[in-house]
């Protein structure tokens, strides 16, 4: 019995999956990086659009069927403005970001590589510990980017490590191949990409949906910031004048 | 370029967010670590400016740098292979095809370097 316990006891860290969706409309950018996504997480399902925007809270059920725990799902909207939604579904929280500055694995520069499926380390900095905010980020972040081990997909070598940087008020997303140099003895690491930077927006209670837990007083959103930058740029005169 | 308007409602419920940790966090965060890989530094990034692209990648090269060796003691800890072996071969996530293109790149740009010294 004490080792039917342990077994049960382990289940919990190795059983969960991450459901993957978007919305319609998506665009060439953000699908490449979904995909470049889905591939560093082996323990993914990608799942078909979802229609209705207003219905968001239907993505639990649809987790529930396909026997997921974790969603993410991608939201873009006017093609250009992508919010990037994460959540343990159903019984939450949910955080909802805005995604910024996005290279995929596509770019040239990016020039490492890794095993498809290898378990990667994950590094925090120290400022996701400073607030509840951030270390509830961080643990979701962990529960769905560490692959369980000895997933039927995963490799038992590592050689890449996610890195997430709280800097400006934003995450930092970084992907490094770690190559061992065997003269020096000592590793080096050549990114491999995606990149990315998310900027919270809000976090809610549970799964798409719930009470508001946190908005991010610093959040404006991508509309608001054209139409900020536009008016700016049309009071110039107005402002010189007087 | 700096944003001029701030959100009007401003929320953060600390206790409500360190119930839901509390209720997030797997066997009350006891995770062995093999199950999750995780490590925070314990320094923190001293960036003047995040928006100096090269002191920044920099910066996060070293942190995550020291990470990843802090990492591979706790591998050997516990007992797992870090490294390849020479003779495992598998699919890897970029494609040999991507791999050519990305290695003709950085060629071509060493060459157009060198011809322009």
């Amino acid at each position: 019995p004490l080792n039917s316990n342990k077994k049960e006891e382990q289940s919990i860290f190795t059983k969960k999956r991450v459901l993957f969706t978007s919305t319609r409309g998506i665009g060439s950018k953000y699908r490449h990086l979904m995909t470049d996504l889905i591939s560093l997480i082996p323990h993914s399902k990608k799942e078909d659009k979802v229609d209705d925007r207003k219905t968001l809270s239907l993505i639990n059920e649809t987790c529930e069927m396909k026997s997921c725990n974790y969603a993410i799902l991608f939201d873009v909207r006017r093609g250009t403005d992508c919010f990037l939604w994460m959540a343990k579904t159903p019984l939450g929280p949910t955080v909802k970001f805005h995604v910024t500055n996005v290279h995929t694995l596509d770019e040239l520069q990016m020039t490492g590589n890794c095993l498809k499926g290898s378990r990667p380390f994950l590094h925090f900095d120290k400022t996701f510990d400073s607030q509840p905010h951030l270390q509830l980020i961080k643990e979701l972040f962990t529960q769905i980017y560490s692959t369980p081990k000895g997933h039927l997909k995963s490799k038992p070598f590592f050689d890449h490590v996610f890195s997430f940087f709280y800097q400006d008020g934003r995450i930092w997303f970084r992907n490094y191949q770690i190559s061992d140099q065997e003269f020096k003895k000592e590793s080096l690491l050549t990114e491999i990409g995606p990149r990315m930077i998310l900027n919270v927006d809000k976090i809610f209670s549970e799964g798409f949906g719930g009470n508001v837990l946190y908005s991010n007083p610093n959040f404006v959103s991508p509309g608001n910031n054209r139409s900020d930058q536009k008016l700016a740029k049309a009071n110039k005169y107005i402002k010189r004048k007087y | 370029p700096k944003p001029l308007v701030n959100n009007k409602y401003v929320i953060n419920d600390r206790e409500g967010l360190n119930n839901k940790l509390r209720e997030l966090k797997l066997s009350n965060g006891k995770i062995p670590w093999v199950h999750t890989l995780a490590v925070t530094s314990q320094q923190s990034l001293d960036l003047e400016d995040v928006h100096d692209d090269f002191k920044r990648e920099i910066a996060f090269y070293k942190q995550t740098l020291h990470s990843v060796t802090e990492c591979e003691k706790l591998c050997a800890d516990h007992g797992l292979t870090v490294r390849r072996k020479p003779d495992f071969f598998a699919e890897m996530i970029k494609s040999d095809a991507q791999m050519l293109k990305i290695k003709s790149n950085l060629q071509s740009e060493k060459k157009r370097v060198e011809t322009a010294e």
